[in-house]
């Protein structure tokens, strides 16, 4: 029987710059679906009973255009409207867009996840469903995370997958208000990551970045400028 | 292979989780489409398969000798075998790859063969194809999704493993890889029609999937552009891009998919390219005609598996022939690929018989005609229906050291009752081919 895949050659010299952004892409669109239907479900709930305008604070702490008329509008083309590039269909075309080029680095298996999360948001939007119907697409981006530690060998594509995870991660959380200690949780191992792979990361900024990761200054604008300008494989 | 029949449906939902899809153009859109998968695969008895893959194994050979012969010597045109003409004035002939030697004297290393079955279960090749021939990564993952899900048809039946190809195909690059570069498949991108398969093979076979832009030349040396200046030497290029497009500097200068000077690169022999450029002289559809002469010119064989029988309205005798019968004959233009330009005398109308006749005459070089086989149906299931459809089937020769046949093949069928035509670019299914072990 032969049908195990061939080891791979590769490592940081058979990485080409288009890869490692693509590999940073997913990262950061497989982390933005994932974290944006967390942060949603907490604005669901407020829009209950709460604040039916929480949408227009979302989009505020998004950085998106509020194009928005009510909070079941917003529910509905904010998840499923495939050409609004700022819906959660987008992201995960983006993170599938990305993911398909890296099929032979991250396994059809690990592209599987996404390709699931994929097909059941098609299958939710031709239903217009509830956002509760949507937990099987935070299922297969956590399984899509456990299937890169599980099946991607190569530590410089971790190292560069997991980084843009943890850049997506901070900066969300800090456009959304999150504690200081909420926030260093993501930027530890970010920064244990970067001391492996040093190359592919800027050290002016990191350095910047390291000055900024104070409870006082987390949240200003050159703390979000500065991790979105870390990587520089670009 | 009942339990695989009921099971269609998780098959199909295997395919979708793995993203087996093929893109197609149509009005300049690009949109991609599951590849219609149908359970009922095609069998092949043991010993039929036995003398299926000797002819196989003969043709390829005797093909791989010729492309050798014409970029060099010219023999079989110096002794009369085949006319010169039909080399010059071949599209798919390239001047520029005349005195290039690839490395171990092997230009098609991947040959993509079609073939029919008559009704009286006799196999005729329909046609060669030695430059991309796409396909075998469809019935590797059917067989790895149809395995998963019905177990107990592998189980109760002897059938031959094919999830060999990715090692297959790893063993031929490395056997001409030069100075133990790296071994790479060339894509044109994620919107060519056979992006899945490129990806595909590449993870099975452990190659790396470079995209135009990832690789460059130097001191006529093939590199793959890492990070930060970082490069590494190419040994091996299994280009999915065609020879026109591959390298701008020798060939199309407006290509963005090639690889500036990569054609001086393969030329001092500094890497391999699989398939070798110029191939498409062997698997031009006026060259065919020739295939069991050469079979016979260079191996001193009778061809084992035969041609469709086929007319060239460049000798007379055919010619006469061809416009005698004009209504009951195939007639295909050399030039054209993927199933296009083939039309049946039998479905044009007086006016159209007309033109072609005019054009045979006055372009005899462009135009072969081909009695119409009555190809075996296959079964395939509609709804929930069980029909029968035209199908072809596709069988991989792999040439190293030596010439294998992959012990399997992409049957692709026809989804139109009325069609002969089975390509996926026209809508076509496909079907697991099973060789059986005994």
């Amino acid at each position: 029987m032969d049908n195990t895949t061939l080891l791979h050659e590769n490592d940081i010299a058979s990485l080409s710059k288009e890869k490692a952004n693509r590999l940073l892409w997913l990262g950061r669109y497989a982390e933005r679906a994932y974290i944006t239907l967390h942060i949603l479900r907490k604005y669901h709930d407020r829009m209950i009973d709460e604040d039916e305008h929480a949408y227009i604070t979302y989009c505020t702490k998004m950085g998106i255009e509020n194009q928005y008329t009510s909070a079941a509008d917003f529910m509905n083309r904010y998840l499923y409207d495939h050409e609004n590039p700022d819906s959660l269909f987008s992201m995960l075309n983006y993170a599938n867009d990305n993911a398909i080029v890296l099929r032979e680095e991250i396994t059809s298996e690990t592209l599987s996840y996404i390709q699931m999360a994929i097909c059941h948001l098609h299958n939710c939007a031709s239903q217009s469903s509830d956002i509760n119907e949507l937990q099987l697409i935070t299922d297969n981006l956590l399984a899509f995370w456990g299937s890169i530690d599980a099946r991607v060998a190569n530590p410089s594509l971790r190292c560069v997958l997991k980084a843009g995870k943890l850049i997506e991660s901070i900066d969300l959380h800090i456009r959304f208000g999150y504690s200081f200690d909420k926030v260093y949780q993501f930027f530890s191992p970010l920064g244990e990551l970067i001391s492996k792979e040093k190359s592919i990361f800027d050290e002016e900024t990191l350095k910047r970045l390291q000055e900024q990761m104070t409870k006082i200054r987390y949240k200003e604008l050159a703390t979000l400028q500065s991790i979105n300008r870390l990587f520089c494989a670009e | 292979m009942f339990s695989l029949v009921d099971q269609r449906d998780t098959v199909n939902q295997w395919m979708e989780r793995f993203g087996v899809r093929f893109g197609i153009y149509k009005n300049g859109v690009f949109n991609e489409q599951l590849f219609p998968f149908d359970p009922i695969p095609r069998v092949i008895r043991h010993a039929e398969w036995i003398e299926m893959e000797k002819g196989l194994i003969q043709r390829v050979n005797a093909l791989n000798i010729f492309l050798q012969d014409i970029y060099h010597k010219k023999q079989i045109v110096k002794n009369g075998i085949i006319p010169e003409e039909f080399i010059y004035s071949s599209k798919g002939y390239m001047p520029i790859c005349e005195g290039i030697m690839p490395k171990n004297k092997i230009y098609s290393h991947i040959s993509g063969i079609d073939l029919v079955q008559a009704k009286d279960n006799s196999w005729y090749i329909l046609e060669d194809n030695l430059r991309i021939p796409s396909g075998a990564s469809y019935p590797m993952i059917a067989r790895t999704i149809t395995r998963k899900v019905s177990p107990k048809t592998f189980k109760d039946n002897a059938i031959g493993d094919n999830r060999t190809y990715a090692s297959m195909l790893r063993k031929t690059m490395d056997y001409v890889n030069v100075d133990d570069g790296l071994s790479v498949i060339l894509t044109p991108g994620r919107y060519n029609s056979a992006f899945f398969e490129h990806s595909y093979l590449a993870e099975k076979s452990g190659l790396i999937l470079a995209f135009p832009g990832d690789l460059m030349v130097e001191n006529d040396r093939v590199y793959y552009k890492g990070l930060f200046e970082k490069k590494r030497r190419v040994g091996v290029i299994y280009r999915r891009i065609s020879d026109e497009f591959l390298d701008p500097l020798a060939f199309d200068n407006t290509s963005l998919l090639g690889v500036p000077n990569l054609m001086r690169a393969y030329a001092k022999g500094n890497v391999a390219v699989v398939n070798a450029l110029g191939n498409g002289v062997a698997d031009d559809k006026g060259i065919y005609y020739f295939v069991p002469k050469m079979i016979e010119y260079y191996l001193g064989e009778k061809p084992i598996l035969q041609n469709a029988p086929t007319y060239l309205p460049y000798y007379f005798e055919d010619k006469k022939y061809i416009l005698e019968h004009l209504s009951t004959l195939v007639i295909k233009d050399v030039s054209e690929a993927g199933g296009y330009g083939v039309m049946f005398g039998r479905e044009m109308n007086i006016e159209q018989l007309a033109n072609i006749k005019h054009l045979i005459e006055t372009e005899p070089r462009r135009w072969i005609a081909q009695e119409v086989i009555d190809f075996k149906d296959l079964e395939i299931i509609e709804g929930n229906e069980t029909v029968h459809r035209k199908a072809d089937l596709r069988a991989f020769v792999l040439s190293e050291a030596e010439t294998k046949v992959w012990k399997s093949g992409l049957t692709r069928f026809s989804r139109n009752p009325t069609s002969f035509i089975v390509n996926s670019s026209q809508g076509g299914g496909f079907k697991d081919t099973w060789v059986m072990k005994k």
